[in-house]
């Protein structure tokens, strides 16, 4: 059976590198930011909450919802997450099968 | 038939099928029956295969110089087809679908809509709760009937348990209190708006697909 030569491997290995560089590194950016924006929210909501609470808006049972509520959005949160990290492991796959494909056949002479 | 001309008459009809298989995403490898449309390989792709032959294709037909380089290519290209067949995986998560996305920004407006409602009493809106109730549950079957959904399923069972505090547990407390209060109804709001954002980031995540 016809093997790969050591050039059209590290060609892939190249392209293959800064395509998940590209990919991963954004998604990591945007997973660190939504993190930090989710505790941020989290952190005046409960603030504001608290306030009402002093001001008779709402009363403790109403308080309580709201912080198992916030439990229940972080979960949401992390879900949410978790299927975007598949999405971009799934568009690497996609990504890298071309990256072969493209690299062999132009090594073939096409 | 192109594909199988170089083949030793033998093995012509084996080495025929087993590469249609591979163009048309299943079919018959050495007798066995194999369906390869989850590794995207196959009608998708089989455009993708075909580009560097196109140029040949028409000279072939007209001058049979490029008949033996042509051949060897497929050859080798067949080998390529095994390679990158064999390092493919199915997807691990639905593709974006518009109409589950559509749903869960119809669901959310009017979800929001009806929790203003809620300081005035339960039994006045009756039936804007059914039908809401309605609503959300065809969003959340239509979800259900999609293939590789499990954490968007999840994230919707969240939002809808009465027993937790997001949607389900808001219509459940607005239906054992009469009413709530004007400024709480506000603050869940906001709260179950970004709940069901969660869904909809994920939702605007996935991979889009031509068809999607």
């Amino acid at each position: 059976m016809a093997t790969l030569s050591n050039d059209i491997k590290d060609k892939i290995a190249q392209q293959a590198a800064t395509l998940a560089q590209t990919l991963f590194g954004k998604f990591i950016n945007e997973a660190v930011q939504d993190g930090k924006d989710f505790l941020q929210r989290t952190e005046n909501d409960i603030s504001t909450w608290l306030q009402d609470l002093n001001e008779g808006e709402i009363t403790q049972k109403n308080f309580e919802s709201l912080v198992r509520g916030e439990k229940d959005l972080a979960e949401m949160q992390a879900l949410k997450q978790a299927g975007l990290a598949q999405a971009a492991i799934d568009t690497f796959i996609n990504g890298f099968i071309q990256i072969v494909i493209s690299v062999a056949v132009k090594a073939i002479g096409f | 038939l192109l594909l199988a001309s170089f083949a030793n008459p033998k093995f012509y009809n084996d080495v025929l099928s087993r590469k249609m298989t591979f163009v048309v995403g299943w079919g018959t490898i050495h007798s066995d029956q194999c369906d390869i449309s989850c590794w995207r390989i196959g009608n998708q792709l089989f455009g993708f295969f075909m580009i560097p032959y196109m140029p040949f294709l028409g000279e072939v037909f007209g001058a049979n110089r490029f008949l033996p380089r042509l051949l060897t290519a497929i050859s080798q290209k067949s080998v390529l087809i095994f390679l990158t067949a064999s390092i493919t995986a199915c997807s691990t998560i639905s593709a974006y679908d518009q109409t589950a996305y559509q749903q869960a920004v119809n669901t959310k407006v009017d979800a929001l809509v009806l929790m203003d409602k809620a300081v005035e009493p339960y039994v006045n809106h009756r039936n804007d709760i059914a039908a809401f109730q309605t609503e959300l549950q065809k969003a959340y079957e239509y979800e259900r009937g999609r293939p590789l959904s499990k954490i968007t399923l999840a994230q919707w069972d969240i939002l809808r348990d009465p027993n937790r505090d997001l949607l389900g547990g808001f219509l459940k407390e607005w239906k054992q209190e009469g009413k709530l209060m004007p400024v709480y109804v506000e603050r869940k709001k906001d709260q179950i708006g970004a709940a069901f954002d969660q869904i909809i980031q994920l939702e605007s995540g996935k991979i889009k697909t031509a068809g999607g």
